[in-house]
């Protein structure tokens, strides 16, 4: 038993969690100013610090062999991310009555995560039957998407999510991981035809039927969620499926003729759509309309700059100018209370996330599970480096949520379920 | 080699980043993402996974995935230094305007206006210029008790129309983020303490600063009384003047009543036409007239075309290219020939003409650039670029223009901190001082952090020049046309000036110094639309001088 216990990850989580105490002490002796306090106080992070012990301890307990790196990670983030809807959660209260409930919401969400962390552990002993039903995944991801354009409730003109009685669901997030599984599954089973070439006449061409189904599966849902107004999705779905395709065929004209044809859409679409050329302005020099869809780029500037390089402290700036400041701002609060030594710790914790992913692709027994892992740590780098790039305005905003930390339900229940699926394959006990 | 190249890869990244931060402020101009970019490729090229052919297909492509995340996650972390450190004061202090005319500004500057007692600003003997109060709710609130030195200290609007002058140039001590011990801001920022902005002294006197608006008595035009040595500003005073009071406006602290009328202030002051918010000493334009007699003189006797006894021929007359110049000034009608020095006391016009044609184009425009005319001058606040000698350096090639600009006229534009520079340079031996208003960084006890001024601009011309240069300016005080400058017990001199500006009233000026018991005070006057100079300008500046020497020799 004793040389089960998962000691590399019981050492690391000692850092973060301890994080989350003190962080959560500090935004309550800062927003008091005052020195009394009680253990009551901060008894969010406590409840943390224990579920994430107790997660560990299980883990030991059930003889788990897979990574101990990658769950120390995921709690540093999302430990993070809790301190943050903590301290965001009352000053947006005060704006708006809509967000009384955000903080309990998030703590909800956080510990569902959690448990979604273990179920799957427990109840997914294989993932080879992820492979076996990867058309039916890819279905069910068509229609859950397609249902939301048609029956789904809308929120900051994009309709994403489908009202399930007590919560709303957005469905592009579990349809990335579908569409992750897909590929996988697809690309594994016809991985030598990928690389493999016809040809016609005195030219050689890539295997084109066996694209027809990826490309199918790629334009519908780009075309569905483009429908919706999801450009930071699109952007994703695209990228994750760009990449996937490289890494199982190892075929450069993949990318550069995806890319190619992203460089078209682009330009149709900035022809076409004048919102499209809206973020493109704004992206550039949001000072044209400083109060309107310049206000948000404007604001969090002012808040990053704010920050400098130790940031004002974690209660002490006023994040709360900029208008999402909790879902897709939520970088511009971390660059004003802890500065830059803060917001590059938090990239340092994402690239160490996504190359410790990429170590248990590496490690992976069978093609699935390389191709699974490696997609759904792209899922997590890209979504990372599209919102941050976003923010710090190196490319257009597209509303997108940054995994672990943003507030939202959906998009941290799926990086549980994606960290889920990554540790177990990283179980050498597991058998395909 | 290969390691040679990744490194030189590096090095030209490093090199592509270093040039994009110098040579742009903005966070997402193109420039600066073209750079980034180039930036990212030779990273990319530094950082390629080497000796991948032995691999299998999977693990090449995912190292050089694994690479291209790198690099996008390196260059992220590059702009987030431009964002929050190299760019981050600019950014925080940066204003803009909507296009409906609102003004949009930073919302932690108000919030910390309304939080932390601003600095005051004080005149050289402890006198309140600018104070912060507290008000009932807690909250702070800027006010100015005297209404003479408004203009000069700015405005402080931090909702709606930001800050000018020294409320603008010394934001940061004002509000205490600069000037006291590093090492103890950055812990009294860690630990929240409440801070206070330091207080500013100021080379000003404010009963010289009061004289001087009372003198000029509501009419426009501008006051400036300097200490030719160290450059020292005891009086800069600007009519009109307007209330800075009423321009306050922050966060919570106005009713939409009050802040209409703030609004209704603003919009007052930019229709009036005599254009209230124009400081005029330092960015009023004008035409000289004769007080640019000084900068012709000096370009010919600094050169050594001749000296004070050299003698012009002025038959009342003179006709250049076409130009027809009367004479006006001739004490005599009968009498021709005039030494240099005659010429500038009686201030002849026809014999500047013949002495401006006669050292050229070039080194008039040499000697009135080194004067500083066509920069800014150095100076606290903003001071105006729009200072000329001609329009342009071709066009003083016209003979009938250099001539006219000889006497002052034709397109010199100057400003009348220019003016007391120039009579500086004289009476400082050929230096000119760098101005300045703003003396000492105080803490709440009064004890000084920094002092500011006695910095030397330039030098202008040899000392000979300038000892022959107030030769001038006392010959014009003693039998000349600043006549009744005299001042017992001082030595006095000066140069009064009447620009034409084609139709109506002429624009009046006066320069002029005064020395005793090691005082050096120059002064500079104009009142628009006043006449002649002498007897509109130059009494003003015999007061400002004679008080300013019982002012400051006083113990």
């Amino acid at each position: 038993m004793l040389g089960r216990i998962r000691f590399t990850e019981l050492q690391l989580l000692v850092v973060p969690t301890l994080m989350t105490v003190v962080g959560l002490l500090t935004i309550y002796l800062a927003s008091t100013r005052d020195l009394d306090w009680d253990w009551r106080d901060i008894w969010v992070s406590l409840a943390f610090m224990g579920a994430v012990f107790s997660i560990s301890a299980w883990l030991s307990i059930t003889g788990f062999r897979g990574d101990q790196v990658l769950f120390p990670l995921v709690v540093s983030l999302s430990g993070l991310g809790l301190l943050l809807i903590q301290r965001l959660a009352p000053d947006l209260a005060e704006q708006d009555e809509l967000y009384t409930t955000l903080a309990a919401n998030q703590l909800i969400y956080l510990a569902l995560g959690m448990v979604l962390l273990v179920g799957v552990l427990t109840f997914v002993r294989r993932i080879g039957w992820l492979r076996r039903y990867k058309y039916t995944w890819a279905f069910i991801a068509l229609v859950m998407m397609v249902a939301t354009m048609v029956i789904g409730v809308e929120e900051n003109g994009a309709r994403l999510w489908i009202d399930i009685g007590p919560f709303t669901i957005q469905t592009s997030e579990l349809a990335k991981i579908a569409m992750v599984v897909f590929l996988a599954g697809y690309l594994a089973e016809n991985q030598e035809l990928l690389v493999s070439s016809y040809r016609v006449g005195p030219f050689k061409l890539p295997p084109l039927p066996y694209l027809m189904p990826l490309v199918l599966m790629l334009g519908f849902s780009l075309l569905v969620v483009v429908a919706q107004n999801d450009l930071g999705t699109a952007l994703l779905f695209f990228g994750v499926f760009l990449s996937m395709l490289y890494l199982a065929s190892g075929r450069l004209y993949y990318v550069v003729g995806g890319l190619a044809m992203f460089g078209v859409g682009v330009y149709v679409a900035y022809q076409t759509f004048s919102q499209v050329q809206l973020r493109f302005q704004n992206w550039i020099d949001p000072w044209v309309d400083p109060l309107d869809v310049g206000y948000q780029p404007i604001q969090s500037e002012y808040a990053m700059a704010t920050g400098k390089f130790f940031g004002t402290g974690l209660a002490m700036g006023d994040p709360t100018y900029i208008y999402a400041i909790q879902t897709d701002y939520v970088f511009a609060a971390i660059g004003e209370e802890l500065g830059l030594l803060g917001t590059v710790v938090v990239l340092l914790l994402f690239l160490l996330l996504v190359f410790r992913g990429f170590f248990i692709a590496l490690n992976a027994r069978d093609a699935f599970g390389r191709y699974l892992a490696a997609g759904l740590t792209t899922i997590l780098a890209l979504q990372a480096l599209i919102i941050v790039g976003g923010t710090v305005r190196l490319i257009p905003l597209t509303g997108i949520t940054l995994p672990f930390i943003s507030a939202g339900g959906s998009s941290l229940l799926t990086n549980f379920l994606i960290v889920g699926l990554l540790l177990r394959i990283s179980d050498p006990d597991a058998t395909g | 080699m290969l390691t040679f190249l990744r490194f030189s890869a590096f090095l030209g990244a490093m090199i592509l980043l270093a040039f994009g931060f110098s040579a742009s402020d903005e966070q997402a101009d193109l420039f600066w993402l073209a750079c980034l970019g180039g930036a990212g490729v030779l990273l990319a090229m530094a950082w390629w996974p080497r000796n991948t052919r032995t691999l299998p297909i999977f693990n090449r492509t995912l190292l050089r995935w694994a690479t291209i995340i790198l690099v996008c996650f390196a260059l992220v972390t590059v702009q987030l230094v431009r964002v929050q450190i190299v760019e981050s004061s600019r950014t925080i202090a940066r204003v803009g305007q909507a296009p409906n005319g609102e003004v949009v500004v930073n919302p932690r500057v108000r919030l910390k206006a309304l939080e932390m007692q601003r600095g005051r600003i004080l005149d050289r003997d402890g006198r309140v210029l600018a104070d912060t109060i507290q008000r009932e709710d807690g909250t702070y609130q800027r006010t100015y008790p005297e209404l003479a030195t408004g203009p000069l200290i700015g405005y402080y609007s931090p909702q709606i129309y930001g800050s000018s002058n020294i409320e603008l140039e010394f934001e940061e001590y004002l509000s205490g983020e600069d000037g006291g011990n590093p090492a103890e801001e950055w812990l009294n920022g860690i630990l929240h303490e409440d801070t206070r902005g330091y207080d500013l002294g100021l080379t000003v006197d404010f009963e010289l600063q009061q004289q001087a608006v009372d003198l000029l008595a509501g009419r426009p035009g501008a006051v400036v009384l300097m200490d030719a040595e160290s450059g020292a500003l005891l009086a800069m005073a600007g009519e009109p003047l307007y209330d800075p009071n009423q321009l306050y406006a922050n966060e919570g602290q106005l009713n939409a009543e009050q802040a209409a009328a703030v609004q209704n202030y603003w919009a007052l002051l930019n229709a009036d036409e005599n254009a209230p918010l124009v400081f005029r000493p330092t960015q009023g334009l004008y035409t000289p007239g004769s007080t640019f007699k000084m900068v012709t003189s000096t370009a010919y006797l600094d050169t050594g075309e001749g000296d004070l006894a050299t003698v012009f021929r002025d038959e009342g007359i003179l006709e250049v290219d076409g130009r027809v110049i009367e004479e006006a000034n001739r004490p005599d009608p009968n009498k021709v020939d005039y030494t240099i020095e005659e010429s500038f006391a009686y201030s002849l016009n026809v014999v500047y003409a013949q002495l401006s044609l006669q050292v050229g184009s070039q080194t008039l425009w040499d000697y009135a650039t080194k004067f500083g005319f066509g920069e800014q001058i150095p100076f606290d606040f903003y001071t105006s670029e729009g200072t000329q000698v001609a329009s342009s350096r071709e066009t003083l090639n016209n003979r009938a223009l250099l001539a006219d600009t000889g006497f002052g006229q034709g397109e010199i534009l100057t400003s009348p901190l220019q003016m007391a520079m120039v009579a500086a340079a004289i009476e400082n031996g050929g230096e000119m001082p760098r101005p300045y208003v703003v003396e000492t960084v105080l803490d709440g006890d009064g004890d000084v952090l920094e002092r500011f001024g006695g910095d030397t601009w330039r030098r202008v011309m040899h000392a000979e020049t300038a000892e022959s240069m107030r030769a001038l300016l006392q010959a014009s005080a003693e039998y000349g046309g600043a006549q009744g400058i005299d001042i017992d017990g001082v030595t006095t001199g000066g140069k009064t000036g009447t620009a034409e500006i084609g139709d109506g009233e002429s624009h009046a000026w006066f320069v002029g110094f005064a020395e005793a018991n090691d005082r050096k005070l120059v002064v500079a006057v104009i009142v628009e639309r006043g006449g002649r100079g002498a007897e509109t300008a130059l009494p003003i500046g015999r007061v400002m001088l004679t008080a300013g020497i019982a002012n400051t020799t006083a113990p």
